[in-house]
């Protein structure tokens, strides 16, 4: 499956323009990283490409088909919405919490069927954590709610996953849990990805494409290698970066370090 | 079996491959109809356990029993418990799926304003002496618009958090209380206050096999609804964007619930009164029982709240010489448990 936006613009209600002319493809088996500063539109980039908020202009294409014109239900057989992880009022268990990504294959009276449970099944054993099966959702720790999300995303069998910063606010190993699973599910099992992030070294890690969004809704994409740099860092950011590769084991670890503040701050820091 | 070495988890124990266990099911049903049976038994004339399957059995075949057993029985007592065992079923069930709507553990059709709502519409009805399908629709439609206002206040910028959804809930309750209060204090006080005042407080002795005939196709259409729609209840409680994401039609949805909810509600208090506390204790027991799962919740509030109402109405008309308003019972019974759930969850509901 091929994913499109063409010439995106948005702005909320009586406010102005914080998206415009946004185009960006995604194909099968690659992952694309949104990079940007606090509230410039990250999220409301997310929300746009899928149809949960209505870009102003322009338009979100499925293998070359406008989303719009599309049955919803039909959408969200295909792409797979994880949003910051937040947690229901009500305990789910693991198991429970993954049975709900079949929603969009069933029938509005329907209950999900054995089929759908072995799917469930599945995509906790395929992610490794079939043990949280039967945990309640409002027990787990951060990491392991970010696993039942990734795998109730999974359980819709998507062709795109859609993730708004899934290592946020987890620890260093659940970090790198998260993006190496990523990475697996991406290349090897040729699913595409579309992810938030606040790491640019993340993105360096794992993302095939980038697309940072700078100031008055000017924006950045190509290939990561070429997006993450000191410049676009500094015009995108205010932050004067370093971008170091290092080498270990014959590995190849690229890295970026954050040097200084570009002053002075401006006013669109919020 | 369901021990998970540690401790053992109800909801695991009921359930089986993400169904209910036919077993607890069976169990359920049969602990429903064995205390219905039991409090038919029991009033002022007291009749054997044997007595009541025997006038069951007669009737059935069509043998003639003994005129005060079967007066007793069938025209008093068991329209009485039938009313009661709908009531609960429907009370708990609205509960629930408010609950879930809201992704709020505190929304009831009390705490929501409807029962206030539909309480004005029904009185007004009352006072134009209506006929039981006028008290009924009205009671609907105020119903749905106090729903409607409380849900209306409490959505700021597209969302509304729990607190706001009770404060909302708590102003149109009061104004709702208010509306009715000025309709007492002006109505005629030899004959409609008493009238009045006796209803809201909540009874079931106005049961009849013609009241029933009028209510329960709305209780009883509104439960079916919710309990078509119980899995997708599940999906309601996640954020709106999931929701959204889930690929169901999130509006439709919504608005068929609160439909069906409100239909229930409505009806039971156009039928009862105000009986509070069935729609908030329920199913936060049925939660305790089997987790969140609304496949679960939902059958199982059904039917935990049929034998509620009907043990609380049992005891309503037989603890004292004259009767005590159900609504005072729930509430005896329901706050002190309530208080003891709170305590224990420190308000981080399960």
């Amino acid at each position: 499956m091929k994913f499109e936006v063409q010439n995106g613009c948005f702005a909320y209600k009586n406010s102005r323009e914080i998206l415009k002319r946004i185009s960006f493809a995604v194909e099968e088996g690659k992952l694309l990283a949104i990079l940007g500063a606090n509230g410039i539109g990250k999220t409301t980039l997310l929300k746009c490409m899928m149809g949960l908020l209505r870009w102003t202009c322009g338009r979100s294409l499925i293998d070359g088909k406008d989303i719009s014109g599309l049955p919803t239900q039909k959408i969200w057989q295909k792409i797979a919405y994880i949003p910051q992880a937040k947690l229901s009022k009500f305990a789910f268990t693991g198991l429970e919490m993954t049975l709900m990504g079949r929603s969009a294959h069933l029938g509005a009276f329907e209950q999900p069927k054995g089929k759908d449970i072995a799917v469930a099944e599945n995509a906790l054993e395929e992610i490794g954590v079939s043990h949280l099966r039967n945990k309640r959702c409002n027990q787990m720790s951060g990491g392991e709610l970010q696993m039942v999300f990734i795998a109730r995303a999974l359980a819709v069998e998507p062709k795109l996953m859609i993730l708004d910063e899934p290592e946020s606010g987890l620890d260093f190993r659940n970090q790198l849990i998260i993006l190496e699973l990523l990475d697996r599910l991406v290349h090897e099992k040729k699913l595409s990805a579309v992810i938030n992030t606040h790491y640019p070294a993340h993105a360096m890690k794992i993302a095939d494409l980038t697309l940072m969004l700078g100031k008055q809704g000017r924006y950045f994409y190509g290939r990561t290698g070429d997006i993450i740099n000191v410049d676009n860092m500094r015009s995108a950011f205010d932050v004067n970066v370093l971008v170091n590769s290092v080498e270990n084991g014959g590995r190849q670890y690229d890295d970026i370090i954050p040097m200084s503040v570009v002053q002075p701050a401006s006013d669109w820091v919020r | 079996m369901a021990f998970t070495g540690e401790f053992f988890r109800m909801d695991e124990f009921i359930q089986t491959n993400g169904r209910l266990r036919p077993l607890v099911m069976i169990a359920l049903i049969a602990t429903l109809f064995l205390t219905t049976i039991v409090c038919l038994t029991m009033g002022r004339y007291p009749l054997l356990f044997g007595d009541v399957l025997h006038g069951f059995y007669s009737r059935i075949v069509g043998h003639t029993i003994d005129a005060t057993t079967y007066s007793v029985l069938f025209n008093l007592r068991l329209p009485r418990t039938v009313l009661a065992m709908v009531l609960g079923a429907g009370l708990a069930c609205a509960g629930a799926a408010f609950q879930s709507l809201f992704a709020n553990p505190l929304a009831t059709p009390d705490t929501l304003g409807v029962t206030a709502g539909a309480s004005v519409g029904a009185v007004l009805a009352l006072l134009a002496d209506s006929g039981m399908f006028t008290v009924q629709m009205t009671a609907l439609i105020f119903g749905i618009a106090s729903v409607m206002m409380t849900v209306s206040f409490a959505r700021i910028r597209g969302r509304s958090s729990i607190l706001m959804l009770v404060l909302s809930g708590v102003i149109i309750s009061s104004v709702f209380n208010a509306i009715i209060s000025i309709i007492k204090y002006t109505c005629d006080p030899i004959n409609k206050l008493p009238q009045i005042t006796y209803w809201l407080m909540g009874s079931l002795s106005g049961a009849s096999y013609k009241s029933l005939a009028l209510g329960m196709p709305f209780i009883v259409a509104g439960v079916f609804i919710i309990t078509a729609l119980r899995w997708r209840l599940n999906i309601l409680t996640l954020s709106e964007d999931e929701a959204h994401a889930a690929g169901i039609n999130v509006q439709r949805t919504r608005i068929a619930i609160v439909i069906a909810s409100t239909m229930v509600t409505a009806s039971c208090v156009s039928m009862c009164g105000q009986v509070g506390w069935v729609g908030l204790l329920v199913p936060h027991c049925a939660r305790m029982i089997c987790g969140s799962n609304n496949r679960f919740v939902i059958p199982l509030s059904i039917i935990l709240g049929g034998i509620f109402v009907v043990i609380i109405d049992t005891l309503a008309r037989t603890l004292t010489a004259s009767e005590i308003p159900i609504s005072v019972l729930t509430a005896v019974f329901g706050a002190p448990f309530f208080i003891l759930l709170l305590r224990k969850t420190g308000g981080n509901w399960e």
